[in-house]
């Protein structure tokens, strides 16, 4: 019993480490993706006009900037695993609460960009998707039973 | 009554003395390249129509250039091959390198020159005019080469004479005594490093310095300018004093008057930020310029908005009327579909310029090619031509026989086709840098939109001394050359 305790902590707390350590180029990916697909994407400019390594560095401070919210992104994920893995029926939708996340995160931090809700929400879904993955893989590792 | 009128007399006579102190009096120009071979006449071109016009401004202008009036060669120029053809051309096309052939030396003839650009000689002048000028307003004039920094952008730097630099960096510690305000026009490649002058600290440049500094350049750190391309030879050199300068003269270089009047609020007088505009709007040429204010709304965003997609509606201001203009200009339809046409039209000129450089690049191939097969040919007849610092060669020479043998070429089928090549290659360059500045016109309008969006972020999301910061530099861009 104790035992199973011990495993199963110890895969919330790398949820919660994979989850919050891909939620910053999990964002610069999907918001990158959706500039590129409405044609303004300042991203090919700076490809072809800055060096590489300035693009690195807006990147880097961009990850340690956002490391709040990428824990908590990943608490999300936690909790998200603990509300809807237990049931088959609930399993289903299990990651759902990542996008709902990025969607009230860009109502009430960015109301005036309007870019936000839709770059917001793919990181969640993509991150939805990623957490669906990581489970898969490495799920049956941690559990007996579901 | 009578004290309040003195306090009011005395207030109106010092805040007179003030401006008086402060305005703009004197210009520093510096120019040249930094040895004979990179040390262009268009510069000097430039160099001379700069001072005329500030002078005409009533400006005292202090002026290095090159060596200074030292006895010299210091500059060269390009001669046409079509009217001034040397008897020895045939051979300089076979053997030798045909834009040297077409070159000429002299030296420079720029009036009132103080000195050289020599760093040694330049660095304790520059310190003795910033301090002498402390309490003036100074405007910096730049025409000359530059280099790129693979560090921080202020470590690019001005290519001086006898191949000495000075750094934006090195630059920005000379202007530590200044207490007024200090302006920049920078037109060399990767000048837009000097845009951290403009701060407290030229390395992290995140805080504005504490006296007014503020510049133009014509592109960024990353990038070279026009003036370093391939165009330097050329008649219709088009850099950004060319544009600059023009606005703030009302004349273009030839004399002409500009196409229409740079001064976009109607008070009757164009201001630095005016002449910028009217630069980004009319240059049609290789450079993406950009002013210290711009280079702060690039650096600006904050990490959380940095990535997001920009939304599809322009805000209203300066940057997105110039973006319009633009496009109207180049045929961009304004509809839902601009942005996606911009990248349509900016993807096809640069495949354009990629099939025209792989044509050179042929081109190039089937020239030395047949130049080696003319050299074998011609040496097989005259082994004298191996060595031209010989004694044989100079004999050769003396005894006219070198024009024969170029007479002789001339007439051989091979050599036509050699000509007919390289005058393709010529003609490939010319359509090559047209089609770079076409691509350049589409990127100026994506980079305009850009500006437009961040202006408008700016004002939503800045914090009061990010917004106070941009404000501080557009009131120093927005001065006259004089006052």
């Amino acid at each position: 019993m104790t035992v199973h305790r011990r495993t199963a902590w110890l895969y919330l707390l790398l949820l919660l480490i994979f989850i919050s350590l891909l939620a910053w180029p999990t964002f610069v990916l999907s918001s990158s993706v959706l500039s590129y697909i409405t044609s303004d994407a300042w991203q090919l400019e700076a490809w072809s006009q800055v060096p590489k390594r300035v693009l690195l560095q807006q990147f880097i401070h961009g990850y340690q900037q956002s490391l709040m919210i990428a824990g908590a992104a990943g608490v999300v994920a936690v909790l998200d695993y603990l509300l809807m893995s237990r049931l088959r029926i609930t399993w289903w939708f299990s990651g759902i609460l990542l996008p709902l996340a990025g969607l009230a995160l860009a109502i009430t931090l960015l109301p005036s960009v309007p870019a936000a809700i839709p770059a917001l929400v793919s990181t969640g879904l993509l991150l939805a998707v990623a957490y669906r993955l990581f489970d898969l893989l490495f799920g049956r590792f941690f559990r007996r039973t579901r | 009554m009578r004290k309040s009128l003195m306090l009011c007399g005395a207030t109106a006579l010092s805040l007179s003395l003030l401006t008086l102190n402060s305005r703009a009096s004197e210009a520093l120009l510096i120019g040249g390249g930094y040895n004979l071979q990179g040390s262009q006449g268009q510069i000097e071109l430039n160099v001379k129509w700069v001072q005329d016009i500030l002078k005409a401004q009533g400006l005292r202008v202090d002026t290095y250039f090159t060596d200074g009036s030292e006895a010299g060669l210091d500059v060269h120029y390009m001669v046409n091959p079509g009217t001034d053809t040397s008897p020895l051309a045939p051979l300089a096309r076979v053997f030798g390198d045909w834009t040297l052939e077409n070159r000429r030396y002299r030296e420079n003839e720029v009036d009132d020159v103080l000195g050289s650009t020599r760093r040694g000689e330049l660095e304790p002048r520059l310190r003795e005019i910033f301090e002498r000028t402390a309490d003036e307003e100074l405007l910096l004039v730049y025409n000359g080469h530059g280099s790129q920094s693979y560090s921080t952008p202020d470590q690019v730097t001005m290519n001086l004479w006898d191949d000495t630099t000075l750094t934006a960096s090195e630059l920005h510690e000379l202007l530590e005594p200044r207490r007024s305000a200090f302006r920049f026009v920078f037109t060399q490649c990767y000048s837009g490093g000097f845009h951290r002058l403009a701060y407290a600290d030229s390395s992290q440049g995140s805080e504005l310095s504490e006296t007014p500094r503020c510049g133009f350049t014509a592109e960024s750190a990353y990038r070279l300018a026009e003036g370093c391309s391939a165009s330097i030879d050329s008649d219709d050199y088009r850099d950004y004093t060319t544009f600059f300068f023009a606005a703030l003269s009302g004349q273009e270089r030839g004399g002409d008057i500009i196409s229409r009047d740079p001064d976009r609020n109607e008070d009757g007088m164009t201001t630095l930020r005016e002449a910028h505009l009217f630069t980004l709007e009319e240059a049609y040429s290789t450079d993406l310029s950009r002013s210290t204010s711009e280079d702060y709304l690039d650096q600006w965003q904050p990490w959380y908005l940095r990535w997001l997609p920009t939304p599809a509606y322009l805000p209203d201001n300066d940057y997105a009327d110039l973006f319009r203009n633009l496009a109207v200009r180049h045929d961009v339809a304004l509809n839902g579909k601009t942005r996606r046409n911009l990248r349509l039209a900016l993807e096809e000129a640069e495949q354009a310029v990629q099939t025209l450089a792989n044509e050179q690049q042929s081109v190039e191939q089937q020239i030395q090619e047949l130049q080696y097969r003319l050299q074998y040919g011609l040496i097989s007849q005259w082994p004298e031509l191996m060595g031209p610092y010989t004694g044989a060669y100079q004999s050769m020479s003396a005894s006219g026989q070198l024009q024969e043998i170029a007479r002789q070429t001339e007439n051989l089928p091979e050599y036509e086709q050699l000509v007919q090549l390289q005058d393709q290659s010529a003609s490939l360059d010319q359509d090559m840098l047209d089609r770079e500045r076409l691509a350049t016109q589409y990127q100026k309008m994506i980079r305009l939109r850009r500006l437009a969006q961040l202006r408008q972020q700016l004002e939503e999301h800045g914090s009061a001394q990010q917004q106070a910061d941009y404000q501080s530099l557009l009131s120093c861009e927005e001065a006259p050359l004089t006052r």
